[in-house]
């Protein structure tokens, strides 16, 4: 199945500083796509470029298989969107903000009542939007994005400004949507977190640069577990470790091993017992998706 | 189809605006002003015409040179501002230009709601210049007024249509400024500079003549000056095909323009 994005070497500058550098990237039709890098990263101009509001430097978007560029209306007739901040129209009701997206894309009446009833606004739609709170302007905007039962759902940030009870909503539907609807959505964030719980692959960027792309499967088995061992002569037993070229940090007792060559836990006790170094205990300390992120966006924070 | 489909939208986004509100209320604050001046002001226009002159065609010109020269720049300058403003505030662009439909529609779309809304208000003004006429005979007034029949319809039409035509380059400048610069203020400083400059190079043309015929914020003033000027009718062209001009200009800009 042609994937509903798929972005080829993007580079995009703003005043001399490269935003996105040579970005590629294919998203798996009816996945949870978890877009994930630190503030500044590149994620939103990314996302803009994907739906047309900035224009790559080089590279090119391609969506449904059919480059942005030349075909922009018969693409984002497919796409529903989210752009950071809800935008809204507050002199107006719910559904009226509603209405005026409806008009545009030419729906049967009866999409505006289906999209406030997704986000559970559909008792609230009678309320001009400046009445409202943050958490149902986000929903709101959320609402917007799924009129028309879009292909394609971008959301950048959707979570931004939410309290636990309505980020939780926001998962469960970002998590139902490919199954219940068939769509893919295109998720950014800057909190693992909250991309960790839904995403079904993942992008990680940083600097403008994608680190990582693939499952958080893939994600967890491109870090190996690092070993934890306690000891009476910390200090001998760094530097006879250093010395086999481990990667090796201190804390009291214990001994921090990174990983990085073929010493399992199995040599490194025997190498320590034969120098006469006592193990008190030895332990593999595994490798999470937030270790992962940290590393791969190391520096860019 | 398209542009219907975001004509359609446009509307709904004016609901419980003062940009809509204003459409009625400028007009008939003119109205009310032009009546009290009428009735009560010693030195009033039309009191010391000749009755046998076409007193309709008087009043028509005192609201008419108030709306030419003063309120429909302002007016103009207003409309846009607020317009452009419904999609400036809370950066709705970056959701209109999501949508599948072209960028020129949203742009000619803006355009076209106001350049409705100045017709609108100057057949208002029109309107109200009638209601007045039909008032003033029966107030207690010291020296009568009567406005005879026919009511010359026509003419009033004529020269409410060439102003409202004359403003049609004012109005595709004020809509470009409007929607190019997110500050309100920028689109009304245009507006209200451009409008004080057209009343002194007006005042001007009194000693030098013709200052006026260049500058667009001026060019509605041609219809009531006086003496009469010759060339509305060049005018109205001339205007009309540089509106045009800087419409597709603006319209260019717009569409090419990148959402932060």
């Amino acid at each position: 199945m042609e994937a509903p994005v798929r972005i080829e070497h993007v580079w995009k500058t703003f005043g001399g500083t490269a935003a996105v550098r040579g970005l590629s990237l294919s998203v798996p039709s009816q996945s949870v796509y978890g877009f994930l890098g630190p503030n500044g990263a590149g994620k939103s101009t990314t996302i803009r470029m994907m739906l047309g509001l900035q224009r790559p430097d080089r590279g090119a978007v391609f969506l449904f298989g059919r480059p942005l560029a030349a075909e922009r209306i018969a693409a984002l007739r497919r796409i529903g969107s989210m752009v950071e901040s809800p935008s809204l129209y507050p002199h107006l009701t719910g559904r009226e903000n509603l209405e005026v997206h409806r008009r545009l894309l030419s729906l049967p009446k009866p999409a505006v009542d289906q999209a406030l009833e997704t986000v559970d606004l559909l008792a609230v739609g009678d309320r001009l939007a400046r009445n409202y709170s943050s958490g149902m302007k986000q929903r709101l905007a959320l609402a917007q994005a799924l009129l028309g039962a879009p292909e394609l759902l971008l959301l950048d940030e959707p979570t931004n400004g939410l309290d636990p009870a309505g980020i939780h909503e926001v998962r469960t539907l970002v998590r139902d949507l490919p199954k219940r609807r068939g769509m893919t959505v295109f998720l950014s964030s800057h909190l693992l977190a909250e991309v960790e719980q839904v995403a079904t692959h993942f992008a990680i960027i940083s600097q403008g640069q994608l680190k990582f792309e693939g499952t958080p499967e893939e994600l967890r088995l491109r870090r190996s577990e690092r070993i934890v061992v306690e000891v009476d002569q910390p200090e001998r037993a760094l530097a006879l470790l250093a010395s086999l070229g481990r990667t090796v940090t201190r804390e009291g007792n214990h001994l921090l091993i990174e990983p990085g060559s073929d010493l399992g836990a199995a040599r490194i006790n025997a190498i320590l017992v034969q120098a006469g170094v006592a193990v008190s205990s030895l332990a593999t300390k595994g490798s999470t998706l937030e270790d992962a992120f940290l590393e791969l966006t190391e520096g860019d924070q | 189809m398209m542009l219907f489909r975001v004509l359609y939208a446009e509307s709904l986004k004016m609901k419980r605006t003062s940009a809509l509100a204003l459409v009625v209320i400028v007009p008939f604050a003119i109205g009310v002003l032009i009546l009290f001046e009428v009735a009560e002001a010693p030195f009033s226009v039309l009191r010391m015409r000749n009755p046998a002159g076409n007193q309709w065609m008087v009043l028509t010109n005192l609201n008419l040179l108030i709306w030419a020269a003063l309120m429909l720049p302002l007016f103009i300058t207003l409309e846009t501002a607020l317009m452009a403003g419904l999609d400036h505030s809370e950066n709705q662009w970056k959701n209109l230009f999501a949508r599948p439909v072209p960028r020129w529609t949203l742009y000619i779309a803006k355009l076209l709601v106001v350049t409705a809304m100045a017709a609108a208000s100057t057949a208002l003004l029109l309107c109200f210049a009638l209601v007045a006429g039909a008032i003033l005979p029966r107030l207690p007034l010291s020296v009568k007024v009567h406005f005879g029949f026919p009511v010359p319809l026509a003419a009033m039409l004529r020269q409410g249509a060439q102003i409202a035509g004359l403003a049609f380059l004012m109005l595709t400048i004020q809509n470009w400024v409007s929607l190019r610069w997110r500050a309100f203020s920028v689109a009304t400083g245009v507006g209200i500079m451009a409008t004080v400059a057209s009343i002194l190079m007006r005042a001007a043309s009194v000693q030098n003549g013709g200052w006026e015929q260049y500058f667009p914020w001026s060019l509605p003033m041609l219809v009531v000056a006086t003496p009469p000027a010759q060339n509305v009718g060049a005018a109205l062209w001339i205007g009309g095909v540089a509106g045009l001009a800087v419409a597709a200009a603006g319209c260019w800009d717009f569409c090419r323009r990148e959402v932060k």
